[in-house]
């Protein structure tokens, strides 16, 4: 990576907050091309808030945020050109029901990137395709599996062509069976060249995936760098404490697991 | 038991493709053998309570007046083409209102939704609107309208009574309409709003694609409900002597002091109004067994 290069999402002193409650302080975060970065952090600390306020689904209360050098957070942003280039794939998939799969892929390329139909099927069917879901094509989402449904939710991020893609916890609302299955496609995702974002709860996934983790509590990142410094050698306590706990729970699942 | 009757079952050599066959086979209903049963009960039952009740019936001291009031097979037949003939108006009234309030009561529910604080002189036509003519009893405001504005006679506008009779129809049915699509609106989760408009799509798109056909299939219903009372409605319009069916009923017993063509009348209402209703309960039940077994179409 070249040192200078303009991040893909840069975030300068946001501040975000619920009515008088404010749940991001002071914020500041540099995320490279090509980076992935996993937020870390117990539940409340406002991980989601971060990334919708990324994707602009909330505004800002104050600061600034950047996407490839351009300021989205000034006034006149088209949000919804922004949206394209950022994708955000939820816990809960939020597939529409009363679509197919395809037209659930193809509804945002259609409508706000006016793809012609054939154009649009087409680049979701390869996208399909990739990842082992073609025969899915025109099932209703109530068919699949949880994996199937978030694997499709992420499909149907990628088929806008983002730049950069946040993932809010995508595997917390799945069976233990199939979460393996989202965890490679978002790995394929991180070969693409994508920029990646996601929060989470698999500390061993972020270990392997992530090129940085950033750990947040009360709305603030408390201290952030390399898996292997956050993860095994905290320098702050609040980290320390929050670290040995998810692992002793880890390590805990596990031990029940092979109990059974 | 449970327990040693499956270990029999596991025990014996497993089906055959075919004897499975038979077995996941529903039968017709009238072959089922709960059906058999149920509706056995419910014939002599029927058979019980009718007899009884018609026995007390025929032998009350009214019995021959009323027949002779209500039943004459005479006036049935002499009343029975005016009755039609305004019937059909009836009919003709209702096919061409229920389409015009559906779109009505769509574009009231959607102005309504609208959060912008631009447009909050729409909004709160909607609502005032909503609320006025909810709030109305249905027959006023066919009085009024009906009756008040041909009585203007103001350049331009109709002066039919009947034209402004369906108009009222319209507006207070609209009323209900845009109140099943409200509620249709707001029970779609908030999550498939944001769903939608993280992949970028605008406020009118995300309502048009998403939220909408996610609503009116959900509340489709309640607005079959509404045709039923539409088509009801559409009666009233004889307060301002438009010579739909009810109206045509009264002529006739006026002059021959004789009800029995209300009866003709409530019969031709009924022969409508009874099948759209086993219809809505149709619609319903799927909706429900659909919403249990997972959601989508
Ligand atoms: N729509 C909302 N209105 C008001 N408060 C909210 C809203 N969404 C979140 N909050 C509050 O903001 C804080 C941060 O929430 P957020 O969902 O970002 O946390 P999180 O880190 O994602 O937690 P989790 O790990 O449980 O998902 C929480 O205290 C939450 O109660
Ligand atoms: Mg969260």
């Amino acid at each position: 990576m070249i040192p200078d290069a303009v991040p893909a999402v840069r975030l300068r002193g946001v501040y975000q907050a619920y009515g008088s409650r404010t749940v991001l302080r002071n914020i500041d975060l540099d995320v490279a091309s090509h980076e992935v970065v996993a937020l870390i952090g117990p539940s409340g600390c406002g991980k989601s808030t971060l990334l919708r306020t990324v994707n602009l689904l909330e505004d800002v209360v104050a600061g600034s945020i950047e996407l490839n050098g351009e300021n989205i957070t000034a006034p006149k942003t088209n949000k919804n050109r922004v949206r394209q280039q950022v994708g955000l794939v939820f816990q809960q998939f939020n597939l529409f029901p009363h679509l197919t799969v395809l037209e659930n892929i193809t509804l945002a390329p259609r409508r706000v990137a006016r793809k012609s139909k054939v154009d649009a099927d087409r680049r979701a069917m390869e996208l399909l395709e990739r990842f082992g879901l073609a025969d899915k094509a025109d099932e209703y989402p109530d068919r699949l599996s949880g994996g199937q449904q978030q694997r499709v939710a992420i499909i149907r991020s990628l088929a806008t062509e983002p730049t950069v893609i946040l993932l809010d916890e995508v595997t917390s609302a799945l069976d233990p069976e199939t979460v393996g299955e989202v965890l490679a496609l978002i790995a394929e995702l991180k070969n693409l060249g994508l920029t990646l974002i996601l929060a989470t709860h698999e500390m061993a996934f972020a270990r392997t995936v992530a090129d940085r983790i950033v750990f947040m509590h009360e709305g603030e990142i408390v201290e952030q760098g390399p898996p292997s410094q956050v993860l095994d050698a905290p320098t702050v306590d609040r980290t320390r404490r929050f670290v040995d706990q998810i692992l002793s729970h880890d390590v805990a699942a596990v031990t029940a697991q092979e109990q059974l | 038991m449970t327990m040693s009757s499956h270990v029999t079952a596991s025990v014996s050599r497993p089906l055959s493709d075919a004897e499975l066959a038979v077995i996941l086979t529903r039968k017709p209903w009238w072959q089922r053998r709960d059906f058999l049963g149920s509706s056995a009960i419910a014939v002599v039952s029927t058979i019980v309570v009718v007899g009884l009740l018609g026995t007390i019936a025929v032998n009350s001291e009214g019995w021959l007046l009323f027949q002779r009031a209500f039943l004459n097979p005479e006036h049935f037949a002499l009343s029975f083409p005016k009755i039609w003939e305004g019937f059909l108006l009836n009919v003709l009234l209702f096919v061409l209102i229920e389409p015009i309030v559906l779109i009505v009561g769509l574009v009231l529910a959607l102005l309504r939704n609208l959060s912008s604080p631009v447009f909050f002189p729409l909004r709160f036509f909607a609502i005032a609107f909503i609320d006025l003519f909810r709030g109305l009893p249905a027959i006023l405001v066919i009085l009024m309208l009906g009756m008040g504005i041909p009585a203007l006679r103001i350049e331009g506008l109709s002066t039919s009574p009947l034209f402004w009779g369906a108009v009222a129809c319209v507006l207070t049915s609209s009323a209900y309409t845009a109140e099943n699509y409200r509620a249709g609106i707001e029970s779609i989760h908030p999550s498939q709003r944001a769903a939608a408009r993280a992949l970028g799509l605008g406020h009118g798109q995300t309502m048009w694609f998403v939220i909408l056909p996610q609503a009116v299939r959900r509340v489709t219903p309640p607005l079959m409900s509404g045709f039923i009372a539409l088509q009801k409605e559409t009666a009233l319009i004889s307060v301002i002597g438009t010579m739909e069916a009810t109206r045509a009923a009264q002529a006739y017993s006026a002059t021959t002091f004789n009800f029995t063509s209300y009866l003709v009348a409530a019969l031709l209402f009924v022969a409508i109004t009874i099948p759209l209703t086993r219809l809505t309960d149709h619609l319903l039940r799927r909706s429900e067994i659909r919403r249990t077994v997972g959601g989508a179409v």
